[in-house]
């Protein structure tokens, strides 16, 4: 079995093993929405046109838990250091990790839709589409998501630091994310959907490149 | 790190510039057919936010080379470049609003340029925050660099954006303020900020580096922490 | 032609003022901070 096979299947392993904490990270986007939905008031216009927005905020806002939990285990009994001392690739750890939690993302955000359909009259018949938008969202997060979680996890901030570097970073998926998600709400007669799912990609390719790249650096000792 | 003063010159330099670009722009140049008077904050802020790019330009290269070659010289640089890039980034903002609340009646205008600045502004405050939270001196360089290249790959990305997100909605766009402008001014106010953040960034430079021999410095022997114990009791 | 913009000027020294506080402000915090780590250099040398 390849390294990044390995470590994808230990990753998923772990957090099928810890799914109770996934369904409180739900339960945190979930009321997030809820709560974003009060800032709104019974406006039902008005709440359908602003629904992408709120889904997609709660799902970074829960992503930052998600994230952070996901090396929780590593920096148990040094076992970070035992993994690095494998003869493997230590890119093979950041991507079967990466992988793993855009997963968990794209799981939790396709969680929200229906909350989001519920709370929000924001529904759409395109649901293929509107989890493929998702699923590269969630790959935005994902990839710088991993990478500052390695680094934060091994320090004392850790909560305020993983948001705190991460929120500036992933501006151009959310911003693209929450057009493409906008459009498949509310409608797209200008077919603008295609060229915002193109950035949505441009990001993911730079940056699950770029990480990958790094990750060793970050983890060394 | 060298000692030399050349950094308190090339600042007092750029003071002296900025002094006489921002005259020239306040009093003599003259008045804008459209923007009246208000144009004149142009004189500044474009200024700011050309060195504001620069400076952080300059964090990129320090981080490359710092990951690629080591050492703390080009830490200490880093240090100091991404800390004045944060300050030259606040001020665009400040400026930016300002101009915004006569020229559109509101405090913050969505401008592409201005909102990729707010974007660095807190991707760059916030490894700063890094560099504060991390101990061991060589993962604070590895890891803040690593940072600074991730975020600087992502201007082109923010910048493009935010620029066809606002594009959808808006109709106002910031007018051409280089072309509008009155070049004297700009000129030498853009040198005068170069100069003096060319020289603050040195000296802060040096101060990192220093700061970092005194981390790394191994402890003294016995008899000079005994004579430096009596030297302050 | 009288501009679009009239007067405006309080806009323009707080734009202005605003920039000197936080450029000679930055200017001298970087000094002092130098001048202090440079003499305790010295002293301990």
């Amino acid at each position: 079995m390849s390294p990044f096979l390995a470590a994808l299947r230990k990753d998923l392993l772990l957090q099928w093993r810890t799914r109770s904490q996934l369904v409180a990270v739900f339960v945190f986007g979930a009321s997030a929405l809820l709560l974003f939905s009060f800032a709104i008031g019974p406006n039902a216009a008005a709440l359908r046109q602003h629904a992408a927005g709120f889904l997609w905020l709660a799902l970074l806002l829960a992503s930052t838990l998600a994230l952070a939990d996901s090396f929780e285990s590593e920096m148990a009994e040094r076992a970070l250091e035992g993994l690095l001392l494998l003869p493997a690739d230590p890119r093979a750890l950041y991507y079967g990790k990466a992988v793993a939690n855009l997963l968990q993302l794209a799981l939790l955000g396709a969680g929200l839709v229906p909350v989001m359909v519920v709370l929000y009259d924001a529904g759409t018949a395109r649901v293929p589409s509107l989890l493929g938008i998702i699923l590269l969202g969630a790959a935005g997060l994902s990839a710088p998501g991993t990478l500052y979680a390695a680094m934060t996890a091994q320090l004392r901030a850790r909560n305020t630091l993983l948001p705190l570097l991460l929120f500036p970073l992933v501006v151009p998926a959310l911003l693209a994310a929450v057009k493409a998600t906008s459009l498949l709400i509310l409608g797209d007669p200008m077919g603008q959907l295609a060229a915002w799912t193109m950035l949505l990609v441009a990001f993911d390719a730079i940056y699950w490149s770029l990480c990958g790249l790094v990750f060793e650096r970050v983890v060394e000792d | 790190m060298g000692k030399s003063g050349w950094p308190f010159v090339v600042s007092g330099l750029g003071l002296a510039l900025l002094l006489w670009g921002s005259t020239w722009g306040l009093v003599f140049a003259p008045r804008e057919t459209y923007m009246g008077d208000v144009q004149r904050i142009m004189y500044v802020h474009v200024p700011t936010a050309w060195n504001a790019m620069l400076v952080l330009t300059f964090a990129f290269a320090c981080a490359l080379v710092s990951l690629l070659r080591g050492g703390w010289t080009w830490d200490a640089r880093l240090e100091a470049a991404i800390e004045a890039g944060v300050v030259l980034s606040a001020l665009v903002c400040i400026q930016g609003s300002i101009w915004a609340r006569p020229t559109w009646g509101v405090w913050w205008d969505w401008d592409p340029r201005l909102t990729t600045t707010a974007v660095l502004l807190f991707a760059f405050g916030g490894i700063l925050a890094l560099r504060q939270f991390v101990d061991d001196p060589v993962k604070r360089a590895v890891w803040s660099a690593v940072a600074v290249v991730i975020a600087y790959a992502d201007v082109p990305l923010v910048y493009f954006s935010v620029r066809w997100w606002n594009s959808l909605h808006q109709v106002q766009s910031t007018p051409e303020t280089v072309s509008r402008a009155f070049h004297w001014p700009l000129r030498i106010n853009a040198f005068g900020v170069l100069f003096l953040m060319a020289g603050l960034v040195e000296l802060r430079a040096r101060l990192a580096f220093w700061r970092r021999e005194a981390e790394l410095a191994p402890p003294p022997r016995l008899s000079q922490a005994a004579a430096a114990a009596r030297v302050t009791t | 032609m009288t501009g679009v913009i009239e007067g405006g000027w309080e806009y323009v020294v707080a734009a202005y003022v605003a920039s000197a506080v936080v450029l000679l402000g930055y200017a001298l915090s970087v000094f002092w901070r130098y001048r202090r780590e440079a003499s305790g250099r010295d002293a301990a040398l």
